[in-house]
């Protein structure tokens, strides 16, 4: 039924939109992510076919003279059905106090650098593992309240700190699912006391996305801190973020997070971007029992004059303290290469050719796999302009 | 004693002063000098986009931001030509007192009236195409001189004590520019060149005054790169519409220009700035009109 009514607003909406947009500064953006994905060798999770990845459709306008409102709705494709599913509805306004920025409602939270871009605006085909494993794949969603802060000091410092109400943590679909699947079935038994945990930590996360659930102990809370200098042409944002909640089984989790974007600009063409993100998670369970995991993605790209890149992006992720029975360290990790082709005539649409090369190493067992990926964007409509 | 007195008096005197100054913020370099023409010592100008950016094409820095949020008045050109960006930059300011409509924001676009409005059914098929109008209007002199009167307005409303001291500058600088316009359409008629190509449509408004025509734009829909199609067909319009001249924008490739020289030689090329700040010797808004008219004695010479 929610979904019905869901899909009612948005045909409502899209309907009266263009004769409201004179009158109320109503604007509405719909942007079309396709993938497609072909396996390159074995031991892929691979879907070979083309496929409507999401569709967003946005809404947003000034309310009144002090606040305005934004509604994002996507549909996705989940076990080869279309689910209309509302991302973003929330107010905000940055002129009740000098300064401030104010969002209430439901939103991405102002962590990091993924997570407060929409997918279809990322530089790359694919969600890197330490997202796709701390978040989910299209980032971290939750009701709340969140303020942002221009410090009032000689160079550039935005504090942005929220509460969500903790009940859902992360937002994925069916290809998080599937990746946890493929991980698990590729380290089973070495792993076993951890491959547990994390297993259900995942489905809870999963389904708690999903749907609301139980009450947490404590909400999420976050902080984000960014920077901005130049070095010459090149203008670099560093942010640190912290994240916090505890759910209802008190397991606590902290993410500690750095991340950079340099770019330097001539022109139309972004002739270099280099973006980064690392991040560090703690579980405690209630036992007291913790458990580290560390992951990490560098995006280099250079651009060439005629709407061409290239780029190349490097994946880490690991758990710091995975054991066996006899209390001994177990290596582990996962990394991949994955270099990106791309093609964007305009900053409204965008066609790319990535290889994704993954490597995961568990003690001994080693798993190799890659996959094909093309993928095109393209935004109709008009479209909010950019952050930094 | 009394040097010591009189050095700390006149340190405090000199920082009220400065504190005195409106704290003006410009979308481009054409604009800050506009407003510096205007308000003299009177105002501290600061272009967000130096004279060598395309205002299309930025990001939205924030070191615009924190610019903007300590500014008490906004310039910005309009007609969509910052729209990419400048409304990123003001969200992340978070002041309130230079969002459009508010007492610190002066939108020039809105006070002008524009050339090349569309008078069909836009699309993005079109290119970038600025459905208010061409927004390069700064590079036309008259133009330029009427808002010098509206810049003089705005600053007023900010700072009333100062009222008369805006309007003189403001009078003076159109008076200089009418009478200088005259010479430079004098310059330009000397050198017989009366059609021309452009890279893109920024020097619209600047021809038009000047009574030169523009053939076709070497983009063939604004913001597109040319293709060797559009390239054959400049290559023959050159030719039957005896076009003589093409001005290239400093922010933009000649070397589309110089494939239509290569089948055109009678064609010249000159590289023009369209920013204050693009070249080192066009360091105020009359020094970039005296250079785009000696381009003109430049390519007959």
């Amino acid at each position: 039924m929610y979904r019905i009514i869901l899909t009612a607003i948005t045909l409502f909406a899209v309907e009266s939109a263009a004769s409201a947009q004179n009158a109320t500064g109503l604007k509405t953006s719909l942007a079309v992510d396709l993938v497609g994905e072909l396996a390159a060798t074995k031991n892929t999770e691979a879907s070979d076919k083309l496929e409507v990845r999401s569709a967003d459709l946005l809404f947003y306008a000034p309310v009144d003279h002090l606040f305005s409102g934004t509604l994002a709705i996507a549909a996705h494709q989940e076990d080869d059905k279309s689910v209309i599913e509302l991302h973003e509805a929330h107010i905000s306004s940055d002129k009740l106090l000098p300064g401030l920025k104010v969002k209430l409602g439901q939103f991405a939270l102002g962590v990091g650098r993924l997570n407060r871009f929409h997918r279809h605006e990322w530089a790359f085909t694919s969600t890197p593992k330490v997202q796709s494993e701390f978040f989910g794949d299209e980032g971290l969603y939750d009701t709340g309240l969140e303020f942002s802060y221009l410090a009032p000091l000689p160079f550039y410092l935005d504090i942005t700190t929220g509460v969500g109400n903790g009940f859902t943590f992360g937002h994925s679909h069916d290809e998080h699912g599937h990746e946890e699947e493929d991980h698990d079935e590729d380290h089973d038994e070495e792993e076993e006391g951890h491959d547990h945990e994390e297993e259900e930590e995942h489905s809870e996360e999963e389904e708690e996305a999903h749907s609301e659930s139980e009450k947490p102990r404590k909400p999420t809370v976050y902080i984000h801190l960014k920077s901005f200098f130049s070095a010459g042409d090149v203008d670099i944002q560093p942010g640190l973020s912290y994240l916090q909640r505890v759910s209802a089984d008190d397991d606590k989790t902290q993410i500690y997070g750095f991340d950079l974007t340099a770019k330097k600009r001539n022109g139309k063409i972004l002739q270099f971007l280099l973006q980064s993100e690392t991040w560090h998670r703690i579980v405690t369970d209630h036992d007291g029992d913790r458990v580290f995991t560390t992951g990490s993605y560098l995006y280099p790209e250079y651009g060439f004059d005629n709407g061409v890149s290239l780029g190349l992006r490097l994946d880490y992720f690991t758990q710091n303290n995975l054991k066996d029975d006899d209390g001994e360290n177990i290596k582990n990790h996962t990394t991949q290469i994955t270099p990106t082709l791309s093609y964007k005539p305009s900053e409204f649409s965008r066609f790319s050719l990535s290889f994704e090369a993954k490597e995961e190493k568990l003690g001994d067992d080693t798993v190799e796999s890659s996959i094909f990926k093309i993928q095109s964007t393209f935004v109709l409509g008009e479209h909010p302009s950019h952050d930094f | 004693m009394t040097f010591r007195i009189l050095a700390v008096l006149g340190l405090l005197f000199s920082y009220s002063n400065v504190a005195a100054q409106v704290k003006v913020v410009t979308t481009t370099s054409n604009g800050a000098d506009l407003v510096k023409q205007v308000g003299g010592d009177k105002v501290d100008v600061y272009s967000l986009t130096k004279g060598t950016q395309d205002p299309h094409y930025v990001d939205a820095k924030p070191s615009y931001i924190m610019k903007v949020a300590r500014a008490d008045l906004l310039v910005s050109v309009g007609l969509e030509l910052e729209g990419a960006w400048l409304p990123s930059v003001l969200s992340g300011a978070r002041n309130s007192s230079l969002m459009p409509g508010a007492k610190g924001s002066l939108i020039l676009g809105k006070h002008i009236s524009p050339i090349d409005v569309p008078t069909k059914n836009l699309s993005r098929e079109h290119g970038d195409v600025h459905p208010g109008g061409n927004p390069h209007f700064l590079l036309d002199p008259i133009r330029a001189g009427d808002l010098a009167l509206v810049v003089a307005k705005k600053l007023t409303e900010l700072d009333r004590k100062n009222a008369r001291f805006y309007q003189d500058n403001a009078f003076q600088f159109k008076k200089e520019l009418t009478e200088m316009s005259k010479s430079w359409q004098k310059q330009v008629k000397a050198s017989g060149i009366k059609t021309v190509f452009t890279y893109h449509k920024t020097l619209a408004y600047f021809l038009k005054r000047m009574g030169v025509k523009a053939a076709a734009s070497i983009e063939p829909k604004p913001g597109i790169p040319p293709t060797a199609r559009h390239i054959l067909s400049l290559v023959r319009i050159s030719k039957s519409k005896n076009v003589r001249l093409t001005l290239v924008e400093s922010l933009f490739d000649a070397s589309p220009a110089r494939k239509i020289q290569k089948e055109n030689p009678a064609m010249k090329i000159q590289k023009v700035p369209v920013a204050v700040g693009a070249y080192s010797n066009v360091n105020s808004l009359k020094s970039l009109y005296r250079e785009l008219a000696a381009s003109f004695s430049k390519a007959e010479g």
